[in-house]
């Protein structure tokens, strides 16, 4: 009985001051990480429909039993211009969460995949940067005094996705500028992008069609 | 043995990754690219050294027979920790390996290394030690990432390494991971045994 005390009495202890621990770093560390979050979806929004003045609040749509949120993004003058739609779907290891703004028929402006987890070198490559700066250029330029040059921040797989029709969106292994072209190594990842793309673009006309707005 | 060796044995001659096989898990999971492999190394420095220098001071008060729950307990709030710092001031490096930071709660070196050295020995020794293990995985699992990278991306940091080549895609998956672990593993091997004749 003794010793069930004492052990639990310490582990009480532990625990305890263990939690005490985490509420205090909790209250260093909120406000920045909501801010971070926030910040990184505020980044998306612009990326995805680059020439909006401002953003509506997020609205949800359920259509077919499935749910879309979306932003109505608008011009200086307070008029809707487009769409920002927010979807998510499985990818190879990872929840793909996906920002599409579109036009109100639909075509698409710009996409930006805000969250994955895919596999490094392959299906994470969807975020990568279209830079061929080799090793070489890199390391010759630590030593050069010019500017570095300005890089295009649309990685390359997503901005392939600009100006694109809903039809358009089908995703091939050879290079092709009508359609999608998949990421080496990652056809599932290329396609997972292509549905959270598609798929809440055709549901939200198909409810806009049908006055559900 | 002295205060530096303590720190030094973690790296060549103990080293948890390639000697004692410890944190196996991690070092697969996060060698395909040098950026995880640099971000998860750092964070295991970070934990093992504090978990180490927690466990050493409560060892006199945790009952022997309870210890395991007790340092589970130190690791993962050691770990939490280090997740929301990262969450809150670094958030890309978060973005890119914030996964990795919760499976340092099961990364067996740092439980390893709580219940072999630090529950024994005084909180200096368990914090160099800490350091010298945790550097010591970080420089495995670089190495292994080196490799694994260059060959499977043909990039190291993200950067073409040659330009033109078309990579071996095999490197970078899991199978990829056991091949180069298992050749680093045989030549430390060889480089030890020669150096002891």
């Amino acid at each position: 009985m003794k010793t069930i005390l004492h052990y639990g009495l310490v582990l009480l202890i532990i625990a305890g001051v263990a939690g005490v621990g985490l509420s205090l770093v909790d209250r260093i560390t909120k406000g920045p990480i909501a801010e971070a979050q926030s910040k990184r979806l505020e980044e998306g929004q612009k990326l995805a429909f680059p020439s909006a003045s401002s953003f509506g609040e997020l609205k949800k749509l359920e259509t077919d039993g499935k749910t879309i949120e979306y932003y109505e993004v608008f011009d200086e003058g307070k008029n809707v211009i487009g769409y920002e739609l927010l979807y998510s779907v499985g990818g190879y290891q990872s929840r793909i969460k996906v920002l599409t703004g579109i036009e109100p028929d639909g075509k698409v402006v710009a996409i930006r995949v805000l969250e994955q987890a895919e596999t490094p070198g392959l299906g994470a490559e969807v975020d990568a940067l279209p830079s061929n700066q080799s090793l070489l250029c890199a390391f010759v330029s630590l030593f050069s005094p010019e500017p570095e040059k300005e890089e295009s921040n649309i990685p390359w797989f997503q901005a392939q996705f600009s100006g694109k029709t809903p039809e358009d969106l089908i995703v091939v292994k050879t290079k092709d500028p009508k359609h999608i072209t998949a990421l080496s190594g990652a056809t599932i990842t290329s396609t997972a992008v292509t549905k959270a793309v598609k798929e809440p673009i055709e549901l939200f006309l198909k409810a806009k069609a049908e006055g559900q707005l | 043995m002295s205060l530096f060796k303590e720190f030094l044995k973690g790296i060549w001659e103990k080293n948890p990754v390639l000697v004692l096989s410890l944190g196996l898990c991690p070092t697969l999971a996060t060698s395909g690219s040098m950026k995880n492999a640099v971000g998860m190394g750092l964070s295991v420095i970070a934990v093992l050294t504090f978990s180490n220098i927690i466990i050493s001071l409560i060892k006199g008060f945790v009952p022997s027979k309870i210890r395991i729950p007790c340092y589970i307990i130190v690791i993962a709030f050691l770990v939490t920790v280090v997740d929301m710092l990262i969450a809150g001031f670094a958030p890309e490096l978060s973005k890119a390996i914030g996964l990795f930071i919760k499976l340092i709660v099961v990364n067996c070196i740092i439980l390893g290394r709580a219940e072999a050295f630090a529950a024994k020995n005084n909180p200096i020794r368990a914090a160099l030690d800490g350091l010298g293990m945790g550097i010591g995985f970080l420089i495995a699992i670089s190495i292994i990432a080196t490799i694994r990278e260059v060959l499977g991306a043909n990039k190291w940091f993200g950067l073409t390494v040659v330009p033109g080549w078309d990579p071996i895609g095999i490197m970078i998956l899991p199978a990829g991971a056991l091949l180069t672990f298992g050749l680093v593993m045989a030549v430390r091997n060889v480089l030890a045994q020669r150096r002891a004749k």
